[in-house]
Order: structure tokens, then sequence, then C-alpha cells
């Protein structure tokens, strides 16, 4: 099993969206339907019950209806980074119908892949990134080594034999 | 005071411990895989029974001691941290930040940074946010996953009140654990709310006529930072908490 065989991206904001203000990247849905087949009843009744909520709802967003012959019905939606996305839409109530194009609406027109991680900045370091002589003393450059100061042992704390010693001192 | 007067067994301890873990872990693991044995499954397959179990009371008989206490370098440095935490076996914490006795310097901190807040030299903020459980660095422009269903809409502004940390070019400020809202304001937008591609959760066993395929897809809100703002820090606070303390006591 290779790292390729999944396709997997980073996350991406198109355009920087959320920075300025939020613009909906739906552009227009096609809702595709036959007249007279019972397969696309449920998209009927979704078409004359709750469809024009969803565009008094979205202004924005064109939406289109597209009688087909003997087809299933579907939805097709377009984005404003110029990809197209269809669903099915056979066997799928009203309800599930309104979730779908909701679904479609909240979506930016970024391929659904694998994420590679759960964040994306482009700016990934404030402070700098850390390289070996980032916190170091630049005397050490001019140091001749063995230094006797900087080979000396570190004081780590009371350790047992002190608290002993103190102990005895005492008595 | 029990941490005090273990602090001189501290180092003994510490060089007995690879010694003393694994006996420990040892002489339980045997106590499970007896109890294991007397006790019939109920109700089908119970854990130590099913195959590929690590812990099985077969595995557990048969095995040899150094197979069975297998643990992990990250387990045994956790148990010893909670140890320290509990007080257990008195040792005493290796003490990451020196507290800053020096008053003066404090204040002098804090100037420094109120300074900065006011000419506009901060620069570049980050900010260590908390969303439902997980942590994110994050700093203006950028682009969080919050798994799982969000109830905010797309296109609603937010702001992400539990910061843990913040910081700039020249300062971190850490909360413990968290820093106060009056602090810092970190704003973000939801940008998108879609559902993650179809992932497979398979379970299979094998010489059982076992399995599970299954396709399920997440929810998943998108957020982009739109600020992170931090407020002038009180200078006078170590009087203030003075005065106040010296109130109580009175």
């Amino acid at each position: 099993m290779s790292n390729n065989a999944i396709p997997r991206d980073f996350l991406k904001n198109v355009l920087q969206n959320g920075m300025g203000r939020y613009v909906c990247q739906l552009q227009r849905i096609t809702f595709r339907f036959c007249k007279s087949h019972p397969g696309s009843r449920h998209m009927r009744d979704f078409i004359e019950n709750h469809m024009l909520d969803f565009t008094q709802k979205n202004p924005g967003v064109v939406v289109y209806l597209q009688p087909r012959r003997h087809r299933p019905p579907s939805i097709v939606a377009e984005f404003l980074n110029g990809r197209r996305e269809m669903m099915e839409m056979i066997d799928k109530e009203p309800e599930e119908i309104c979730k779908w194009t909701e679904h479609m609406r909240g979506r930016s027109g970024v391929q659904i892949v694998n994420m590679i991680r759960n964040n994306h900045t482009e700016t990934p370091s404030t402070q700098g990134i850390w390289h070996p002589f980032m916190f170091r003393d630049s005397e050490t450059a001019l140091t001749k080594f063995p230094n006797p100061q900087l080979s000396a042992v570190k004081q780590t704390g009371k350790t047992a034999t002190d608290y002993l010693l103190e102990e005895v001192e005492k008595k | 005071m029990a941490v005090k007067t273990c602090t001189q067994a501290m180092n003994v301890w510490l060089r007995l411990q690879p010694y003393l873990l694994p006996c420990k872990e040892l002489s339980c693991l045997r106590q499970l895989s007896q109890y294991s044995q007397r006790r019939s499954n109920v109700g089908g397959a119970s854990l130590h029974s099913l195959p590929g179990n690590r812990f099985s009371s077969e595995l557990l008989s048969a095995a040899s001691p150094s197979l069975v206490c297998f643990r992990t370098k990250s387990t045994r440095k956790a148990d010893v941290k909670i140890s320290m935490d509990l007080g257990v076996c008195g040792i005493e914490r290796l003490e990451d930040f020196t507290p800053l006795s020096d008053e003066n310097l404090q204040t002098d901190v804090t100037c420094q940074i109120n300074q900065s807040l006011e000419q506009g030299d901060i620069g570049r903020l980050y900010a260590i946010v908390h969303i439902r459980g997980i942590q994110h660095k994050v700093t203006t422009g950028d682009v969080i996953v919050v798994k799982y269903d969000f109830p905010p809409n797309v296109g609603d502004c937010l702001r992400l009140e539990k910061v843990l940390a913040v910081g700039g070019k020249d300062f971190s400020l850490i909360g413990q654990p968290l820093l106060s809202r009056n602090l810092v304001r970190v704003d973000a937008t939801v940008v998108e709310k879609t559902l993650s591609h179809n992932r497979v959760w398979f379970v299979f066993q094998k010489r059982r006529s076992f399995k599970k395929f299954f396709l399920y897809r997440e929810m998943f809100t998108m957020l982009a930072i739109n600020s992170i703002q931090v407020a002038k820090l009180p200078e006078q606070k170590m009087e203030l908490e003075a005065q106040s303390i010296q109130q109580l006591e009175e």
C-alpha cells in the first residue's frame, strides 16, 4: 500500500474566503427531474414545497430547473472555482434533498479527498524556526576547548548525600 | 510532608525502576490470567479469549515473562509523571520555569509588552486555542478543521474563548491553563461545512467467517482565523494582589 494510492491533499481556503467577508462559493444549482416518472416524485415534492425557501434564503445562488424525460432525478452544483458536482437523488425524500442542497451551499468547490493535516497556515513560524545556534552564546565560537568553565559539572539540586551530610553537621 | 521526607529515596528509586516495574506488572498480569481461567466465558467471547489479544490467557500461560511485560517507553514515562504528580514516591519535579522573584523584572517585562502594543510593533501573533478537546497553534489567516457536527452555520463569526497561550516575536503569555477573556481575543469565521472522503471501516477475523465492511463520512467544519488581539497587561497587578491579601488577613 503506497502513499499515492489514496488521493490526498492539504486543506485549501479558496481565495482567503473568511478573512474580509464570507462569500458563498456555490454559483448555481440545477435540479434535474422527470415530469412523469414516479422516481422523480420526491424531487417534484421538493420543488413544490421546499425549493423556494432555499432560493429566498440564498439570493446569491442561481437555481435552475431542468426537466429531463425518462431520466432519474439529480442535483448538479457548480462552484466559483469552476468545479462541478453531481449527486443522484433517486429514492431520497424531500427532507434529504433539502439537506444535500444545504450541504452544497456550505461547501467550497474544493474536491473532497483525504486531508493530510487538519490545519493550514501560510506562516507556520512567528518566532523564527529553531536552529542549533539560536539560544547559544556566540562566545562559544571564539573559545578554545577544552574549557574548564564550560566543562564544569552543573548543580542540579540537593542530593541524598548532601542531605545526610547536613544532618550529620547539625549533630 | 510525604514529598519532603521521601526525597532522599529519590535517587535510589530511580535506579531500581527498570527492575522494579516489570516485576510488579508480571505479578498482576499473572493474577489476571488465573482469574480468566477460572471464570467461564459468559455470553460468548470474553476479552481475554479474542485472538490477537496480547494479554489473552493462552499467551500469558505459554509466554515467557519478557514477552508478557511489554510496556513502551512512553507508558513508563507517563507512570513516572503520574507518580510525581501524586507525590507517591516523593520525587520533586524539575522546574521548567524559574519564577520571577524580582518584581522589578516582572514589571519591566509587562511595560515592554505594553509599549510595543501601544506603538503597534507587536507584529504577527500566534495563539494556542482549544476547541472540542483538540488544541491548535493558530495565527491570523490560517484554517482549522473541527470534526463532527458543529452547530454554527457557514459565514458565522465566532470568538474562540479557550486560549492557552499567546505570543509574538519577542514574548509569550502562557495561561495556567487558560488566559483570561479580557486579555486575548481570537476571532474566526466558519468558511466551509463538508463531509470527509469515504472512510472504510473493515473488520476481519481469519478462520471465523467474520467480516464487516462499512463506509462512512464524517462532518467537517473549516474555521478561518480572522484576528488575534492582546490587551494591555496590568502593570500594577502585584501591588493590587498584595493589598487584597492584606485586607483578607485583616
